[in-house]
């Protein structure tokens, strides 16, 4: 699904072309954690992209790591530049942005490097999974209701019982919704991207999965309102990417494996058969999920935007396999059932891989020390109210030492950050997300747990 | 894909089987061997029984992009025994396989396959 270059220069322009388009000015840096009202605003870090050795894709074992997190910030950017964000305030006031963002340098610059950063971000796909064989409709229909059904058995939703676990149940319920506010303040974009063309009476069924998402022209039904209406009745934010600093590799990897795998129309197939998955398993997920919202938010959580897709993905799981999945199996032949189970594979296993990483960062539960007396010293860096924020994953279990100042600790975008104060650490796991910010000079040494 | 409406025959009873590729070459149902051919990175899974006399496909040579049966040296293009495998996925070590039900259920084993595997 990509062009063919030659990887030595290849990767020599990559580097460049990267830093160069991270450098734009709608990517700038930020001292905030959050990025309030401005749908453009998306802090890229040139100096850690300049880093990123794109010789070296991605696979199962790096799907979560911070080289993860840099190449699928890049690629959503890239991606979401072809959508429409509009401020729910009005442009007065991001008017520089919001033509800085659509620009067409700007996406002439992103277009040069999408094609190597997606065989970079999803090359492995093609090792990790593959289709053999003669299908016939009664096969492909029992490999896909044992997926569904092994997808909602008992005991498959460790993060659901992790959130209930938690210390915090609300800010690890907290960290569930900004994951999924990737795709449902974005009105499941990436999802959406193959409803223009001509293919016949599934482009119609398509079109009534959509016409649902979409709340039939009525605003207030639309799903992304409804997610921002859950968002509310929490106290969370319902602008697109206020939690950009905060979504896991995982999650961008996810929402971005949509736009690629429609950005190249071959891809369809593999499209309608990932899409057709998760419409089959979302009535069972969201039912249990409005479960833990009501457990850890009492009445006052809205589940509104579960309990509709808990019930209107009972029909888009039938729609999505009857209507369009076998139908085009039938018409399309060995080709498109390779496409179609190729895509039902693929974001299962995307999906196991990002459940693991959301699970290992909802059960970190950061914990204030003090730095051994014989650690290694670490790289100190001087931050203070006005120093640039940023988030990563750490490569490597880090050990975070306050030598002066005061350092907060970010690692979930609700709930307070962790204070450390001079003299006291923190260990960050190895491929967990954090960020830190001071408020006043501080002095912090950051270097391997011993 | 052979659909259910208009099929001149009903479609044949599959049943579900899973394995380790690293750890397996060829599964055991009853009397019916079914051997791995990997070709380009894709796992085949393909019956072993020869269309002529039923010879043991798995332990044939393969010369070139044919399989030579060993007892009557029937040539069998690769490529087609690959198109004509059981229907299979691959999610990384663990191989998916639907295969024709019997009176045995397929249990996967490691045997001797001379045909099986990075076969041109």
């Amino acid at each position: 699904m990509t062009t063919s270059t030659s990887p030595d220069s290849a990767f020599g322009n990559l580097t460049e072309e990267s830093v160069r388009y991270s450098r734009l000015s709608q990517f700038r840096s930020t001292s905030e954690p959050f990025i309030p009202n401005n749908p453009y605003h998306r802090p890229l870090n040139p100096e850690r992209v300049a880093e990123l050795d794109w010789s070296r894709p991605l696979d199962e074992e790096t799907f979560a790591s911070d080289r993860s997190l840099l190449a699928n910030r890049l690629l959503m950017n890239v991606y979401e530049s072809d959508a429409l964000f509009l401020p729910a305030a009005g442009l007065r006031t991001f008017e520089d942005d919001f033509s800085a963002f659509y620009h067409s340098d700007s996406r002439l610059a992103g277009e040069r490097i999408r094609p190597q950063m997606e065989r970079f971000a999803f090359g492995f796909l093609d090792d990790s999974v593959g289709v053999s064989g003669q299908w016939d409709e009664d096969t492909l229909r029992a490999h896909l209701r044992h997926s569904v059904d092994q997808a909602n058995s008992p005991g498959s939703r460790p993060v659901f019982d992790a959130i209930r676990a938690a210390k915090s149940p609300r800010i690890a319920a907290g960290t569930q919704i900004v994951q999924m506010a990737l795709d449902g303040l974005t009105e499941a974009t990436a999802m959406s991207q193959n409803l223009g063309g001509a293919f016949g009476p599934e482009q119609s069924e398509l079109f009534k999965i959509f016409v649902d998402e979409f709340g039939y022209g009525v605003f207030p039904a639309k799903h992304s309102t409804l997610f921002m209406e859950l968002c509310s009745s929490v106290g969370m934010a319902t602008t697109s990417h206020h939690y950009w600093f905060f979504y896991l590799p995982s999650s961008i990897a996810i929402n971005n494996y949509f736009y690629w795998a429609t950005r190249n129309r071959t891809g369809f197939f593999r499209y309608i058969g990932a899409m057709a998955f998760l419409e089959a398993t979302f009535a069972s997920w969201f039912g249990d999920l409005t479960k833990v919202f009501r457990d850890v938010y009492g009445d006052a959580v809205d589940t509104r935007y579960c309990d509709e897709h808990a019930h209107i993905d009972q029909h888009h799981g039938r729609m999505a396999i009857d209507d369009l999945l076998i139908p085009l199996a039938r018409k399309h032949g060995p080709v498109a059932v390779k496409g179609l189970l190729q895509g039902v594979e693929e974001i299962q296993l995307l999906d196991r891989l990002a459940g693991a990483d959301l699970l290992a960062q909802l059960t970190w539960d950061p914990a204030l020390s003090d730095a051994p007396a014989d650690g290694p010293a670490g790289v100190v860096v001087e931050l203070d109210s006005d120093s640039a924020f940023d988030t990563q994953v750490a490569p490597a279990a880090t050990r975070l030492h306050v030598l002066g100042g005061e350092a907060l600790l970010y690692t979930s975008a609700t709930g307070d950050p962790l204070r450390v104060p001079q003299g006291r650490s923190v260990v960050v796991p190895a491929g967990r997300l954090y960020g830190v910010r001071a408020e006043g000079r501080t002095q912090l040494a950051t270097g391997p747990a011993a | 894909m052979k659909g259910r409406k208009g099929a001149k025959a009903p479609a044949q009873p599959r049943v579900r089987a899973e394995f380790s590729r690293s750890a397996h070459n060829a599964l055991v149902a009853g009397d019916d061997l079914y051997f791995v051919m990997e070709r380009d990175k894709a796992v085949h899974v393909i019956s072993s029984s020869c269309p002529h006399r039923g010879g043991p496909l798995h332990l044939g040579d393969v010369d070139g992009d044919r399989l030579r049966c060993p007892w009557h040296g029937g040539l069998f293009p690769v490529g087609r025994l690959c198109d004509r495998s059981h229907p299979s996925v691959r999610v990384g070590d663990t191989v998916t396989v639907y295969l024709p039900a019997g009176e045995h259920d397929p249990v996967p084993v490691h045997t001797m396959v001379r045909a099986g595997v990075d076969a041109a």
